[in-house]
């Protein structure tokens, strides 16, 4: 049986039968209409929702992200906005009692949630950084009008193996006069000969020197965290911080596993899922409980013989997070479904070693990130991941202007069609893909029928 | 053997000091920026060096991560290149005067000798008059350039890069009388793009200050000399590099803020190829910063657009007068 899927209009009705059954929610909680009437998020009448009250969690936690932050600087909290290293120092920061961590990055679905009503693109143009650059320019503009985050009390930014376009609009960033805390992250390598091997999270090895360089910045990064919480990041607390994203990261494999291999949820409400785990959308406690609501309800689905999305749908691993989030209801739409995904941050997905010293631990983890190593590694763990969640077929979706889609699309391809002889596509995917539909259901719709006509053979 | 190096800021001395013979890349003719639409959206001039490793497998090539684009263009060249023991991939510190940016340059340094160690290179010798000899070169150029036409400097120093020498005539003449001094700042301008130095002179104006990636920055004078080993190697290196792709990149700005008020300069062009991030990025931030006129120039534009670029750089000249 499948479970319906309902547009947005259907859930104002769905949402006062769910309030008639006794609808508990937490303070951010309410009709989801509310995001477009009062937040101009204009996209959501046109996406297709999973119909739980689970997911309607979901979706409030994600889209009450700027007003739980500016709730959390009212209340005392500090706030640090930790930039493109996607998972690590967030790990860190929530570590220190009354710190908030968020990514500037996350502003990059403000276009598309509110379909370039926020006008942050164009904002981002007249300040040097045109539509050459990825998205995440919109942050740019965000910082600048102050309409949407608080300004951090910390900004922090990974760099050295990080994308250009990135680099280059945080470095513009601080042009414009926000100081950002630089740390260095080595470009990840095998150990050459007589190099101690440190194995990382996730199964890659890089020299116990890398290891020992990330480790360094990071304590530098928490002595900062620390001065501005007025606490100290010792190990005990950092220990705990570990753990406690662990728990995360189990809760997100299991719905992971549940979702992917059995379809319990669909692909709109895992992508999101999935971007819980980098910064926990600005609240570590409320994502545990988000998590485990989606999680009984996907335990729910599973026996009661429930799917979100057919199980003959053909079995897709999706690579890159997609600019426009209705690119995923239409794969479903169009007869496919996420069996496993590479969005960019395998490595805040990946257990942090609980038996090591935390900082160690930590740097491991940040090494561990998928896109400061060799493209032809991230291609061989979408290989394994691809053999174990049975794809039928791999998109790669580019990320219009990202500086690392150009050259490792055609690495991650080629290395993925030779070894798995399975269809691969690389797609560009705007923030507002309505444009682009024609071409984006004929390249799909072309990908979905040569896989199922595989499946014949 | 020839070591190509596509950075000023691998440190060629350990190169040489090893016995091999470091080249740079800008000089050498099979570096062709190709033309047309880039429309992968790769960097033209990383498209380049991965050309020019495939088609020199019997030279050694050092990539370094300075960028996203060379970074991931030695993956895609590792994916097609048959002689992969001769590719290196140098990863260039971004942070600055941090002991994991110390420890980075370390680490590469060494990693680069037992690279050259296993192409049958020797254990490192004579450093302590390689040393001398580069930063002699380097301060003769210096001078050398005050007194050359821009394009002539260009090559001085370029020709410098890729085989250490230096030039043994007399310049000829420095700026053309009345032309308006300007900055040319940017990444890697081979030596098939430098009609851009004609055609700025043809416009009314010379380049005055070269801060391009194989410019003037190149040449910065190196610390003292005692103990020359790895760690006067990481220390040079550590505070010579001047470039736009350090984090933060002030460093760069307070170059050129000092040698543009030397030069009068009174504009800035600033080159860079298609797709090249880092330095498009910077074009409002030098605007803002110097509060100068300044133009934006792709390296498209000077070849297949040519004409389109001769009367942008021609009405950015007459603006200037």
């Amino acid at each position: 049986m499948i479970t319906r899927r309902i547009t947005f209009d259907q859930w104002d009705a769905r949402y006062k039968a769910l309030k008639a059954d006794g609808l508990h929610e937490p303070w951010y909680g309410g009709p989801l209409r509310r995001h477009v009437t009062c937040g101009g998020d204009l996209r959501l009448p046109h996406l297709l929702y999973d119909d739980s009250a689970a997911s309607l969690r979901l979706w409030n936690f994600l889209l009450t992200e700027n007003e739980r932050l500016h709730k959390a600087r009212a209340d005392g909290c500090k706030i640090i906005g930790t930039m493109k290293d996607l998972g690590t120092v967030p790990v860190a920061a929530y570590s220190l009692d009354n710190v908030r961590a968020f990514y500037p990055d996350g502003a990059w679905w403000t276009p598309c949630l509110m379909e370039c009503g926020d006008g942050l693109l164009a904002q981002a143009e007249a300040l040097g950084i045109d539509a050459s650059f990825c998205p995440v320019r919109a942050m740019l503009a965000a910082f600048i009008n102050g309409e949407h985050f608080p300004r951090p009390d910390l900004l922090v930014c990974s760099t050295g193996a990080v994308c250009d376009d990135f680099s280059s609009i945080a470095q513009r960033l601080e042009h414009l006069g926000f100081p950002i805390e630089w740390w260095e992250m080595p470009r990840r390598r095998e150990p050459d000969g007589g190099e101690t091997p440190c194995p990382l999270p996730g199964g890659w090895i890089a020299p116990q020197s890398q290891v020992d360089c990330a480790r360094s910045e990071l304590e530098r990064i928490g002595k900062k965290l620390g001065d501005v919480a007025g606490q100290t990041l010792d190990d005990q607390k950092l220990s705990e911080g570990i753990r406690q994203a662990n728990h995360v990261r189990r809760l997100m494999e299991k719905l992971r596993c549940q979702a992917y291999s059995q379809g319990t949820l669909p692909a709109l409400e895992m992508h999101i899922v999935e971007m819980l785990a980098i910064h926990f959308c600005s609240d570590r406690e409320e994502t545990v409980a988000v998590l485990e609501d989606l999680l009984a309800e996907s335990e729910l689905r599973l026996k009661q013989g429930v799917h979100a999305v057919s199980l003959d749908a053909v079995r897709v691993f999706w690579v890159n997070p997609v600019a426009d989030i209705r690119s995923m209801n239409l794969l479903e739409e169009w007869g496919g479904r996420i069996c496993g995904s590479d969005y960019m941050f395998s490595h805040a997905l990946d257990l942090i070693p609980e038996n090591l010293p935390p900082w160690e631990a930590l740097a491991q983890m940040a090494l561990a990130d998928p896109m400061v190593g060799p493209s032809w590694q991230r291609a061989d763990r979408i290989i394994v991941d691809c053999q174990q969640s049975g794809a039928e077929a791999v998109i790669m979706s580019r990320i219009p202007g990202a500086s690392h889609c150009s050259s490792e699309g055609a690495v991650i391809c080629n290395r993925v069609k030779e070894k798995l002889k399975i269809p691969v596509i690389e797609l560009e995917i705007p923030p507002v893909c309505d444009a682009m539909m024609p071409a984006l259901s004929s390249r799909i719709q072309a990908l979905l029928e040569t896989a199922r006509a595989r499946r014949k053979r | 053997m020839r070591v190509f190096y596509t950075s000023p800021w691998v440190p060629v001395e350990w190169i040489a000091a090893h016995g091999m013979e470091p080249r740079g890349v800008w000089m050498d003719i099979d570096l062709k920026i190709p033309h047309g639409p880039s429309s992968a959206g790769v960097c033209a001039f990383a498209n380049s060096i991965i050309e020019f490793s495939r088609a020199n497998p019997a030279d050694a090539v050092i990539f370094t991560t300075h960028c996203d684009q060379l970074r991931r263009g030695f993956d895609l060249a590792v994916e097609s290149q048959p002689n992969l023991q001769n590719l290196f991939l140098f990863n260039l510190p971004a942070t600055i005067g941090t002991e994991a940016s110390r420890k980075v340059l370390r680490n590469e340094i060494q990693r680069l000798g037992q690279f050259l160690l296993r192409l049958g290179g020797h254990a490192p010798r004579d450093l302590e008059t390689i040393v001398p000899r580069y930063n002699a070169a380097r301060q003769f150029l210096l001078k050398w350039i005050s007194s050359a036409s821009s394009k002539a400097g260009a090559e001085a120093i370029t020709r410098f890069l890729d085989n250490a020498s230096v030039p043994t005539k007399q310049p000829s003449m420095a700026s053309p009388p009345g032309a308006i001094p300007v900055a040319l700042v940017g990444g890697p301008v081979p030596q098939s793009e430098w009609d851009i130095f004609d055609t700025i002179e043809n416009a009314g104006g010379w380049v005055a200050l070269n801060g391009t990636e194989n410019g003037e920055r190149a040449l910065e004078p190196v610390g003292e000399f005692h103990d020359i080993g790895i760690d006067w190697m990481i220390d040079s290196y550590a505070t010579r590099c001047v470039d736009i792709f350090q984090r933060p990149n002030r460093r760069f700005y307070e170059w050129l803020k000092k040698e543009s008020t030397v030069r009068r300069i009174k504009a800035i062009l600033l080159w860079s190829h298609v797709n090249c991030d880092l330095w498009r990025a910077e074009v409002q931030s030098l605007k803002e910063a110097f509060h100068l006129p300044v133009l934006s120039v792709e390296t498209n534009e000077t070849r297949a657009d040519a004409a389109r670029a001769r009367t942008r750089i021609e009405a950015f000249m007459e603006s200037l007068q």
